[in-house]
């Protein structure tokens, strides 16, 4: 694979919301708003990269036996290190995602890159893919918590682009609704990809 | 086997060190900024324009043992504070005081900003057992503001106390009072 497919791989072929479905949890509770999406997005791109080229670099020396536990303690250092920095740099929107921040820990998709990539490829490729994934979980999230923000808020990063007319629909921005929005985005995403296919 | 038992914990030992090494360091390195964040994240911004118009921020004065010293000439003073602006610039002094005469259901609470010039430029109450509609016309700006720029170096005698709540009013002066004497005798 180049470079540019291991980039795309995340973003197209093996979305981690949208074709994997990892990670659920936080990508159901804080898709509210475009900003705290994007923020989300931001986080993961930086913890799924960093922690797959620390573990691609330290591939060698970590033996087998021990590499899950050694995974996961690069993979909580890194967030932990997030998690430090939006709560000083970026405050408001630390408080808006909340808990979701210390639980990048457990997204499935940081320990499954590490297993299924960062432990057997180079830095570079590692860090590419890294990267590529983090895009897709990001642009997935962009997409539902873009969706949701107009059909729940009527707004979209905060600015009202809907007429006062529109009664927003709360469904949206509750739990259901994030569940409903994100079965028709999977769905439209499929639709879309066999077409291609065909 | 022994071997191995060591090599396999001697690595997630090293690992789990550095990993923790880099977070002592950072936490240190953001711990500061933290508290301040989690600091103006506590304060009500409607308080902090009330007491001290442009603030961000009720820092704690800096110097611990002045604060000691007024607790222990005044028992109804609690803190002494500086207000800041977001760019870190002191603003005034603000003083958080009981009252010390009593309102209908006992003590007010305050907090009486003063400007490095010595006027007040603003009040409000931090806790009070007022009666809800009455004693509470006390905590409304209609009332709060006729102290705003007066000497915080001189008592204040006169005053438009509110018809019918004239016990909330003068509870409230006599914070607001005992704030004067503090900054008079402290502070000035």
């Amino acid at each position: 694979m180049n470079k540019f497919e291991i980039f795309k791989n995340g973003i197209t072929k093996e979305n981690p919301i949208l074709v994997q479905q990892v990670g659920m949890c936080a990508t159901l509770a804080i898709t509210t708003s475009l900003l705290n999406g994007i923020g989300m997005g931001v986080a993961v791109i930086a913890v799924l990269t960093g922690s797959n080229i620390v573990i691609s670099a330290l591939r060698k020396f970590i033996p087998d036996e021990v590499r899950i536990p050694a995974f996961v303690i690069i993979i909580a250092a890194f967030t932990t290190i997030i998690d430090l920095l939006m709560h000083a740099y970026t405050f408001a929107l630390y408080q808006a995602l909340g808990v979701f921040i210390p639980l990048i820990v457990v997204n499935c998709i940081i320990l499954a890159r590490a297993e299924a990539f960062a432990f057997k490829n180079g830095v570079f490729d590692s860090a590419i893919d890294g990267l590529g994934m983090g895009v897709g979980y990001l642009v997935a999230m962009v997409l539902l918590s873009s969706i949701r923000e107009i059909l729940g808020n009527g707004s979209i990063l905060g600015l009202r682009i809907l007429p006062e007319a529109y009664e927003p629909m709360m469904m949206a921005v509750q739990p259901p609704g994030a569940f409903i929005l994100l079965g028709l985005l999977i769905g439209a995403v499929n639709y879309l990809s066999r077409k291609k296919k065909a | 086997m022994k071997n191995s038992f060591v090599k396999l914990g001697g690595v997630l030992f090293l690992v789990g060190a550095i990993s923790a090494g880099v977070l002592a360091w950072l936490n240190d390195a953001t711990s500061d900024i933290i508290a301040k964040n989690e600091a103006m994240a506590s304060m009500k911004p409607e308080i902090l324009e009330a007491v001290m118009p442009g603030s961000v921020l009720f820092s704690d004065y800096e110097d611990a043992a002045l604060i000691d010293s007024i607790k222990a000439e005044n028992s109804k003073f609690v803190n002494l504070l500086t207000a800041v602006d977001s760019s870190d610039k002191e603003l005034g002094k603000v003083i958080r005081t009981w009252s010390t005469v009593p309102g209908y259901g006992g003590d007010m609470e305050l907090f009486v900003g003063v400007s490095p010039d010595g006027k007040i430029t603003g009040i409000s109450v931090v806790s009070h057992s007022e009666t809800s509609g009455l004693g509470t016309r006390t905590l409304e700006p209609a009332f709060t503001s006729q102290f705003v720029g007066k000497d915080a170096g001189a008592e204040i005698t006169a005053f438009d106390a509110i018809s019918g709540v004239t016990k909330s009013s003068n509870s409230f002066l006599s914070a607001v009072n005992n704030a004067i004497d503090i900054y008079s005798k402290f502070l000035k």
